[in-house]
């Protein structure tokens, strides 16, 4: 029961958790999502929901080193794997976004696993001993550039 | 809890000291719509919603909402970086300087401390949803004129991206109110 969860005076009737016609109609309906690379310049992986400003084309910075593209796609599915579980949030019954936020979630680990391997630790746990240093402190702040 | 990563959402990589500007975004950063604001906003009002789906949403969102208040802070930094006393003297920055050096210290572009004042926390989850819309609504007006006011194509691009994000967020709390509405 979710009752006790919100004061006596909002009534909630015990259909609560049955599907209603909206939820059952995105759970069901194909959502159309921009690439990876478009989702993050748009700063929405939706294509349908992404509204512009004026007349403004953003864009993606083109990096030549291995790193910084590296943490490029990193932040690409990241942002997508953003969108698919806030949209996962409303909609839990979705099987598709389901499907897909699994994929990109792994396939992030599986970026970040290899950026720190090369360039150091994107999570204090999994920092290593560099010459004698904890390596959590050998790399740059994200307001470094 | 809460785990910290060292990566950004986007990439940012401001070359260009913009002293006015960094002055500015100070309202997304303590301002009255600005992201520190929005983290808190979510976090306090998850207690209420009736079900795991809006407790995990205003989790989601205020999360991701820290990471913009570390976005906002990387620009300011950015734009003032190497900049004189005088500098920010001129820019209208004396006064900050003179009580918190080049700190950044959480307030609006007035250079008026944090408050929690504008925040709503009603306990009634169709009331605090409805806010979260306007709050998304007020911070997306807020970053087009922030990007109305510079030319800098390096700031503008986070700016855009942190815009859309309002936009998001605004569409995912109307349609968890149009679900849980359609229910009562």
């Amino acid at each position: 029961m979710i009752d006790h969860y919100y004061g006596p005076y909002i009534f909630m009737p015990s259909s609560f958790e049955e599907e209603n016609e909206d939820e059952s109609l995105i759970r069901n309906k194909e959502i159309k999502m921009f690439s990876f690379e478009n989702a993050l310049r748009h700063g929405n992986s939706f294509e349908n929901e992404y509204v512009p400003y004026k007349n403004y084309t953003p864009y993606l910075p083109s990096y030549k080193n291995q790193k910084d593209d590296l943490m490029l796609k990193i932040m690409m599915l990241t942002h997508v794997g953003q969108d698919l579980k806030l949209m996962l949030d409303v909609y839990p019954k979705n099987i598709e976004l389901q499907r897909k936020y699994r994929e990109v979630s792994k396939n992030t680990n599986e970026l970040v696993r290899q950026y720190e391997e090369k360039y150091g630790p994107l999570f204090a746990g999994n920092s290593l001993n560099e010459n004698g240093v904890f390596s959590w402190v050998n790399t740059k702040s994200v307001f470094e550039n | 809890m809460f785990i910290y990563s060292k990566r950004e959402f986007f990439p940012i990589d401001i070359k260009k000291k913009d002293l006015g500007l960094a002055k500015s975004l100070y309202a997304q950063y303590g301002g009255p719509y600005g992201e520190l604001g929005a983290a808190l906003r979510y976090f306090a009002q998850r207690t209420t919603m009736p079900d795991e789906r809006g407790r995990m949403l205003l989790t989601d969102i205020a999360t991701e909402e820290l990471g913009h208040v570390e976005m906002i802070c990387t620009m300011i930094y950015q734009l003032t970086k190497g900049a004189t006393v005088k500098e920010l003297e001129d820019a209208g920055l004396g006064c900050m300087y003179t009580v918190h050096g080049t700190g950044l210290f959480p307030s609006n572009c007035n250079g008026e401390p944090f408050t929690t004042a504008g925040i709503g926390v009603t306990g009634d989850y169709i009331a605090d949803l409805s806010e979260d819309m306007a709050a998304e609504e007020k911070a997306r007006a807020t970053y087009e004129h922030l990007i109305n006011q510079t030319n800098d194509p390096d700031v503008i691009n986070v700016l855009l991206y942190l815009r859309q994000r309002e936009i998001i967020h605004y569409n995912r709390f109307k349609d968890l109110l149009k679900c849980y509405k359609s229910k009562k």
